[in-house]
């Protein structure tokens, strides 16, 4: 029964996390001002559909706030409320709480109280709805308990005729599913409403009834709807409730003097409070959950890892059986082997989380931005359910809004810019992720001016960190921006210049075991391109052999491996080679001269090439004395256990019991480059 | 056998997660038969693949809504005789009276609560346990 309460909840958080990216969508749209009338029907329909969720399973902040929230968007859809930017703002904030909201149930974080509050109550005074002097969490939108007469807001017109109603909700009332309130609400919209408070039949409290309302309403309404309106009202609750009315003279409203005729206390009820207001306590989790101490998750880890290796040894072990001999063995180390991966897959899944838990708060800083710059900007994200480690989660708040701060501070041309170069004049900044292999990897894509080389040198040079004259390639001047204290903002600006640069975002991800890297077109965009491992990884590799090293290189980065024919091989100049290969020339990078091997063989011709395109990046090929084969690796962090190296992403133990590195290939690239770069210079004097 | 057990419903909703509540209460209160439809539209045409004792739709559709579910069932003549039963939002007043001219049987408020559905059946069928 809980089981299932919670198996329904779930769905509808999902549904929520839709519903909220549709009103997101809209409130876009919106401020596009393109087909506002249907956006703006698509927004009420998905807050609608939220606060009906949110009432059927219990959540009552989350209704609460949806049911303001709907009623502005009634008046916004009836034109009796404006259509400007300070509406499309508040609409932004409206679907930003909702968003927290529903995250507050999913993961038991409380939502920002203050956030809440003001726009809850932004909203209210925006919907015409009463606003409380105190926004107290989880108040009800009318205060059934105000025992002043409170004057409503309302459309009183010419013929306005003033009625006075007592109103007395019966013992079945709540129990056939209607809310007294919506009878105050109801009559609120008919016209200009005071609210009179009758609590004489509020009993002790131990004898309450939480299922009967112990309230009864006196009422003044002044409104031009006749009393067919009010008929209408009395049908529809007839069977449950007394709902008396007589017309008044519209000078004396003095509701205290209204003779209730014919009203029932109807004692035979046990009286009671309306329905108790809920406390602002965050909800429990959706789905039950237990709390585990991390070490005890990296051990279970660590675990899975000793026995991936086991397993590894056991296949190399019987690599030189029979196969047809012993059947039966092969084929339990078949199974063997999947159940260790799928066991590695639920270890790896226990940390995970998935990046909305951070990509969902880029929506308002992007809208931030846009304010403070002026700039306009829609912000596209996919890829928000691909899982990573939840420390990394956390960890990649910091560094990816350093990265959308500086696409929109730098990146994103203005309004007049963007029209002068013929692109649309609202930027589009694009966060995307995916899993790769055993990496995760999030691109941020902007298509706004791309990176002013001539400048960037130019500043690298004045900085003394190229020296004069040099010609480097613009992949190398690319670089440039993530060197420590490099900053080409002319004027330190509030948004990205904040002395935080582009060489601690590198540093950050590298903190993690990642790594950053981009690419820029000039006029077109730039994406950035952030490589994270996941916790426990899993790696297919291809071993390779450099003198009597061992080195790994991820099988998902490898295009082709081949032997070369002499005519392929390039010789250059700065003592290098080339490879020619499919129309192209490849930089020949060789592991033994990379990490300063014994005993390599150093002609090409004499070697495998194996050729790489790191994610993101353009191909080389890697200079290997032989391959050996294929096999399942578990990553192991080398600056955990020992320091971060260059061109090195993480070692593992091989099936033999050797150790062995696993090659990172994007910085291996960027690291030869670097050392080409050095060489070229100090041949050059 | 209980009446609810030979009564056939249709739930009607374009949230899967209020077609689901909704299934969850119906098979509380004993129900047996219960299908779904996801828009207005779709309840139409799965009203004439079987025939239904009850329905119990969502006002606030996009795809045909509640109201012209009902209207289009007044009008038709086997499915004139169906009752419906009709959840709308608790602010809507004008909605309520609509169905309620266009001949509903019941109307429940959300955030609809098993109770205030079974009262609306029991007003219906009488007792169904």
């Amino acid at each position: 029964m809980a089981d299932e309460e919670a198996e329904l909840r779930g769905i509808f958080l999902l549904e929520c996390d839709e519903l909220v990216g549709t009103a997101e969508a809209s409130v876009e749209t919106i401020r596009g001002g393109g087909g506002a009338e249907a956006a703006i029907h698509a927004l009420f329909r998905a807050v609608h559909s939220i606060k009906g969720g949110a009432g059927a399973f219990g959540l009552g902040r989350l209704a609460d706030f949806a049911h303001a929230f709907e009623t502005y968007m009634d008046r916004l859809r009836k034109g009796t409320a404006p259509l400007d930017a300070a509406a499309v703002d508040l609409l932004f904030d409206g679907v930003d709480v909702l968003r927290a909201l529903a995250a507050e149930v999913r993961e038991g974080e409380p939502a920002p109280a203050a956030r809440y509050d003001a726009a809850l109550r932004a909203l209210r005074a925006a919907g015409g709805l009463e606003v409380a002097d105190s926004p107290a969490a989880g108040s009800v939108d009318f205060d059934p308990l105000a025992d002043a007469a409170v004057p409503v807001d309302g459309g009183g017109s010419e013929a306005a005729r003033l009625y006075r109603i007592r109103f007395v909700p019966g013992p079945k009332m709540i129990g056939a599913g209607i809310d007294p309130l919506r009878i105050l609400e109801t009559l609120k919209e008919l016209g200009a409403l005071s609210v009179e408070l009758d609590a004489s039949r509020l009993p002790a409290l131990a004898e309450l009834d939480p299922s009967v309302c112990a309230f009864a309403w006196n009422l003044t309404l002044e409104t031009a709807a006749g009393r067919d309106a009010l008929d209408e009202i009395r049908d529809m609750i007839d069977d449950v409730a007394t709902f008396e009315f007589e017309a008044a003279a519209p000078s004396a409203p003095d509701p205290a003097a209204l003779e209730a005729p014919g009203s029932q206390p109807s004692p035979a009820a046990p009286p009671s409070l309306p329905p108790a207001t809920e406390p602002a306590k965050p909800r429990e989790k959706a789905v039950p959950t237990v709390r585990v101490d991390v070490p005890k998750l990296e051990r279970l880890g660590n675990m899975v890892g000793e026995l991936i290796i086991t397993q590894a040894f056991l296949a190399r072990q019987v690599a030189g059986l029979d196969p047809d001999a012993h059947r039966q063995l092969f084929r339990a180390l078949d199974e063997m082997s999947q159940h260790i991966r799928d066991l590695a897959d639920s270890a790896t899944s226990i940390r995970a989380q998935p990046l909305r838990a951070v990509f969902s708060r880029f929506g308002a800083l992007v809208r931030e931005l846009e304010k403070s710059t002026g700039k306009r900007v829609r912000l596209e994200i996919t890829g928000d359910q691909v899982e990573i480690d939840k420390t990394v989660v956390e960890r990649l708040s910091e560094p990816l809004t350093h990265l959308i701060r500086n696409s929109i501070d730098h990146g994103v041309e203005d309004a007049a810019g963007r029209a002068a170069a013929g692109k649309d004049p609202v930027g589009h900044l694009h966060l995307r992720a995916e899993q790769r292999g055993a990496q995760v990897v999030i691109e941020l894509v902007d298509d706004g001016k791309g990176i002013d080389r001539s400048r960037v040198l130019a500043k690298a040079v004045e900085r003394g960190l190229v020296p004069p004259g040099a010609t480097p390639s613009d992949q190398e001047i690319d670089e440039l921006i993530f060197l420590p204290g490099f900053s080409t903002a002319e004027a330190v600006t509030s948004v990205s210049g904040r002395g935080v640069g582009m060489d601690a975002v590198r540093q950050a991800i590298g903190e993690m075991g990642g790594h950053v890297g981009l690419t820029s077109r000039p006029g077109l965009g730039t994406t950035f391109s952030l490589h994270l491992p996941l916790s426990l990884a899993i790696l297919d590799a291809m071993v390779t052999l450099v003198g009597r090293q061992n080195y790994l290189i991820p099988i998902t980065a490898i295009v082709e491996s081949l032997r070369p024919a002499a005519a392929s091989v390039v010789r250059m100049d700065d003592a290098g080679a080339m490879l020619a290969w499919r129309g192209a020339l490849l930089r020949i990078v060789p592991l033994g001269a990379e990490f300063g091997v014994r005993d390599w063989r150093t002609d090409p011709t004499q070697c495998i090439l194996v050729i790489v395109r790191p994610s993101g990046g353009e191909p080389f090929a890697l200079q290997v004395d032989d391959l050996i084969g294929q096999e399942p690796v578990v990553v192991k962090s080398l600056e955990k256990n020992y320091r971060k190296v260059k061109g090195v992403s993480g070692a593992t133990i091989l099936g033999d019991g050797r150790p062995a590195l696993i090659l990172d290939l994007p910085t291996l690239s960027a690291a030869t480059l670097a050392r080409r770069r050095l060489e070229r210079q100090a041949a050059e004097g | 056998m209980t009446l609810a057990r030979s009564l056939r419903v249709l739930v009607v909703d374009d949230q899967m997660s209020m077609r689901a509540l909704m299934r969850s209460y119906l098979r509380k209160l004993g129900f047996e038969s219960i299908d779904e439809a996801d828009s207005g539209k779709n309840a139409f045409l799965e009203l004439g693949k079987r025939p239904y004792n009850l329905v119990v739709s969502d006002f606030n559709m996009e795809n045909g809504t509640g109201l012209e579910l009902l209207v289009n069932m007044r009008k038709h003549p086997v499915l004139k005789r169906v009752p419906v039963i009709m959840v709308t939002g608790n602010n809507d007043q004008a909605s309520v009276t609509s169905v309620v001219q266009a001949g509903v049987n019941g109307y429940v408020v959300k955030p609809v609560s098993q109770d205030a559905l079974k009262a609306r059946i029991v007003k219906i069928f009488g007792p169904i346990e």
